[in-house]
């Protein structure tokens, strides 16, 4: 029986331009039947302003000139004031005892949503429930995404020793938590997180956009590798671009596509040549999902270099498109590749071994395309987009009973 | 002879080097200037050399502010006046070469430039090869010539995908300095002319301060009761390679010889080491103690049994120089000058970069053999008094001014 009542929901913690990821995701909920509200600082894009059952909330943005935002935070701020004094005085308390500018930051945040309800507001990031950790007050139901960097590596940071507390903070008033591998669920674990609360739905990829060319690419020379990841330290580019290296000297003709950009982009491109691999290895930069596509398709073998992970999306996206996939050992990346089966695990930081199983794929093309139609097979299984939508509508939906 | 050293921060920790210059060419009586974007008086306060010479403040030239934008356009009938009341003529020829040259954005120049303008230097030098893309015009506005120094970073990823990044500065710098041969061949690697003048000047440290007396290597270290105690030190940066060093104490760990090792510094890296100790299981054996003032890191010096230095790109580092004289043997990488730093086999190990087991075995070597980290040493501080003086360098400066300045234009 349908409920007479749309599902009302609320994301929050996000910022345009959005994740592929999350704009799949928020489509797919949209296309179910939610009511979506995304709750941002800036404007979305013009391809988002009509869409059906997706509306916008607007936060005053806190890199404004300081008059347009007092400005506009004293107008949410007098609109709280009068249409719902009682979430008034719980935002209001919810600021207290930082200093005035912390607490204007704290009204800034809130006060847009004093009067409003939702059946559920979902966090796609940990930073986002920590950041609007006020809307805790609303009494919503509330859903937290764990995707990775939160939970792998800033808890280990020395600056930011205070995030382990937000964490536990969140993770108790969160009525179910969304973990995207089995491996980031037991790190969270640690920060508190109730495995019970815990549900495991791993990314997904839309397998009829990806998937391997319709005729093969001709036979040839070579080893043509290809990653995809942003040029950050996290994605341990250094270290595949050695195993490269230690390739080509082993004989194996390769070349390396890096698709993505980012805060690295130097260390990557100095590496490249000081390895001697400006002839063999393309920055490829930041590509659109077709080029991406595009791009897997020509491919031979997806490497990933992660010292860590959640889960790699790229690596499924790869794995669709019927690659082989030579993995670190990292986060989830065992949940979605199984060593011999759709690929090789090796360790994290080891490009010799990384090397090795390179080599050992450039040897036996039979081998290669073995992996690759398990690889596509397993998305089908595991990642295809449409069980991971209905997944998530479950997991909201009950967490909205709680 | 007015000499201006153009740099973006002074004075800096990290850049202690130039303090150095800077102060040893006062001392010898030059008429040296420092121009810089930012000068913060918390830095003034480590450098009590700097403080007690009242003419070096006066000599710092901090530029007029380019942020925020609006405040710029204000500022510059002020900065244009304050130019033209004391130098009018240097005033008339930057706006008459660089109207002709660039039209109307000479008035923004202008307004970056000011306090070269009023300075009005014969020898303009910039510090790092970076800063003098983009201003090679200042030798003819200003009149000026130009002395360009390569340190590391700016020949090693600055502009790589851009085969003429330093063109300019090939064809109409005076003269270049570099730290040493392998600067001078990557240099040539990226275009520049091996008939360029130059000079191979490599750093040079306070050999006075970083004095450890005598001291003695003596105990076998690596061992429980007594672990061998390794130290870094420097900026928590991707090209420090802190992840490579910390993959040998990982080995070493696992091969049963004990550690205890510290990283001095700071910076965004910081995250990535913390990370890494995690990952590798070091958090016993690892302390990310932050920066250190100079009289600290000494301390750390003489404690250590060894210094690690596993960089992929380096210039030369000072702070293995420094080690060498405290007495402390180092074992490095062999990223640029670090092989014209260190003596391979005489002052310590030079191994190649980006090869954990190879830092391993040569800390492990001196973890077992006490008598060899006592002779490492001993050579590392003889190595530094013959080689690195601060007074040779100082007069390897002044002989390139003057050379430079001697030249017919």
């Amino acid at each position: 029986m349908a409920d007479p009542q749309p599902f009302r929901l609320l994301i929050a913690g996000v910022s345009w331009p959005l994740e592929t990821f999350i704009t799949r995701l928020i489509h797919g909920l949209a296309a179910a039947g939610m009511e979506v509200t995304i709750a941002s600082k800036k404007n979305p894009p013009p391809d988002w302003a009509a869409r059906q059952h997706v509306q916008f909330l607007r936060i005053p943005a806190a890199n404004s000139p300081w008059p347009v935002r007092l400005l506009h935070t004293g107008l949410v701020t007098v609109r709280a004031l009068f249409r719902a004094p009682g979430d008034f005085r719980r935002f209001a308390a919810n600021a207290e005892g930082g200093g005035w500018h912390a607490r204007l930051q704290c009204y800034r945040r809130l006060m847009p949503f004093a009067g409003k309800r939702w059946n559920l507001i979902y966090f796609p990031w940990n930073s986002g429930a920590i950041m609007f950790d006020g809307l805790f007050e609303l009494r919503c139901p509330v859903v937290v995404s764990c995707r990775g960097s939160q939970i792998n590596l800033a808890p280990h940071d020395p600056n930011r020793a205070q995030l382990r507390e937000a964490l536990a903070t969140t993770f108790r008033h969160a009525a179910a938590v969304h973990c995207v591998s089995e491996a980031i669920r037991n790190e969270a674990t640690q920060y508190g997180l109730d495995p019970a609360k815990a549900r495991v739905i791993h990314p997904a990829v839309d397998p009829d956009f990806f998937q391997p060319a319709a005729t093969p690419p001709p036979a040839r020379a070579g080893l043509r590798l290809i990653t995809t990841g942003s040029l950050v330290w996290v994605k341990g580019h250094e270290y595949a671009l050695s195993a490269v290296r230690r390739l080509v000297d082993r004989g194996v003709d390769a070349r390396l596509d890096i698709i993505g950009d980012g805060e690295e982009r130097a260390r990557v491109l100095y590496t490249i040549h000081d390895l001697n691999l400006a002839d063999r290895v393309r920055l490829l930069g930041r590509l659109h999902p077709e080029a991406v596509r595009d791009r897997l398709r020509e491919a031979d073998v997806f490497v990933l270099s992660s010292v860590s992970e959640g889960i790699s999306n790229a690596a499924i996206e790869a794995m669709a498109c019927g690659l082989p996939v030579v993995t670190t050992d990292c986060g989830g990346m065992s949940e979605a590749v199984s060593h011999g089966v759709e690929g090789l695990v090796v360790p994290v930081r080891d490009p010799e071994a990384m090397a090795g199983a390179l080599a050992a794929l450039a040897a036996d093309p039979a081998l290669r395309a073995k992996l690759g139609r398990a690889a596509r097979e397993r998305v089908l299984r595991q990642f295809d987009l449409k069980h991971q939508i209905k997944s998530f509508v479950t997991l909201l939906t009950d967490a909205a009973r709680k | 002879m007015k000499i201006a050293l153009l740099v973006p921060s002074f004075p800096k920790l990290s850049e202690t080097f130039i303090v150095n210059q800077f102060l040893g060419l006062l001392e010898r009586g030059l008429d040296v200037h420092v121009v810089c974007q930012h000068s913060l008086a918390a830095e003034w306060a480590r450098f009590p050399r700097l403080l007690a010479r009242p003419d070096a403040r006066r000599r710092v030239h901090v530029c007029w502010p380019h942020e925020p934008r609006w405040r710029a356009a204000f500022l510059l009938p002020a900065a244009v006046a304050c130019g033209a009341a004391r130098r009018p003529s240097g005033v008339a020829r930057y706006l008459r070469r660089g109207a002709s040259e660039r039209g109307v954005d000479v008035l923004r120049r202008f307004y970056l430039d000011a306090e070269l303008i009023r300075l009005q230097p014969d020898v303009l030098h910039f510090e790092f090869g970076a800063l003098a893309v983009g201003r090679m015009y200042l030798k003819d506005w200003l009149g000026c010539k130009v002395v360009v120094s390569f340190r590391g970073y700016d020949l090693n990823y600055v502009g790589l995908d851009d085969a003429d990044h330093y063109r300019e500065v090939w064809e109409r710098a005076d003269a270049l300095h570099l730290l040493g041969e392998d600067l001078w061949r990557r240099a040539r690697r990226r275009g520049c002319p091996a008939d360029k003048p130059h000079s191979l000047i490599p750093p040079a440290i306070n050999a006075e301060f970083f004095d450890p007396g005598p001291r003695q290597h003596a105990e076998t270290a690596g061992i429980a009761s007594r672990p061998l105690r390794v130290l870094s030190v420097g900026r928590l940066e991707w090209k420090k390679g802190y992840e490579f060093a910390l993959q040998a104490i990982k080995l070493l760990k696992d091969r049963g010889v004990v550690c205890d090792y510290e990283i001095v510094g700071d910076g965004d890296h910081l995250e990535v080491a913390a990370f890494a100790r995690h990952q590798l299981g070091l958090e016993k054996e690892v302390r990310l103690p932050g920066p250190l003032p100079p009289s600290q890191i000494k301390e750390r010096m003489l404690a250590a049994d060894v210094l690690l230095h596993a960089a992929v790109s380096e210039g030369f580092c000072n702070a293995v120089m420094e080690a060498q004289a405290m007495r402390l043997p180092v074992v490095t990488s062999d990223a640029d000058g670090l092989p014209e730093n260190v003596v391979n086999g005489g002052t310590g190990f030079v191994v190649p970069r980006r090869d954990p087991a190879a830092l391993a075995d040569k800390l492990a070597l001196l973890a077992a053999q006490p008598s060899l980290r006592q002779q490492m040493g001993e050579a590392g501080r003889q190595r530094v008094l013959k080689q690195f003086r601060l007074t040779d360098q100082v007069s390897a400066f002044e002989q390139l001014y003057a050379r430079v300045a001697n030249r017919a234009a």
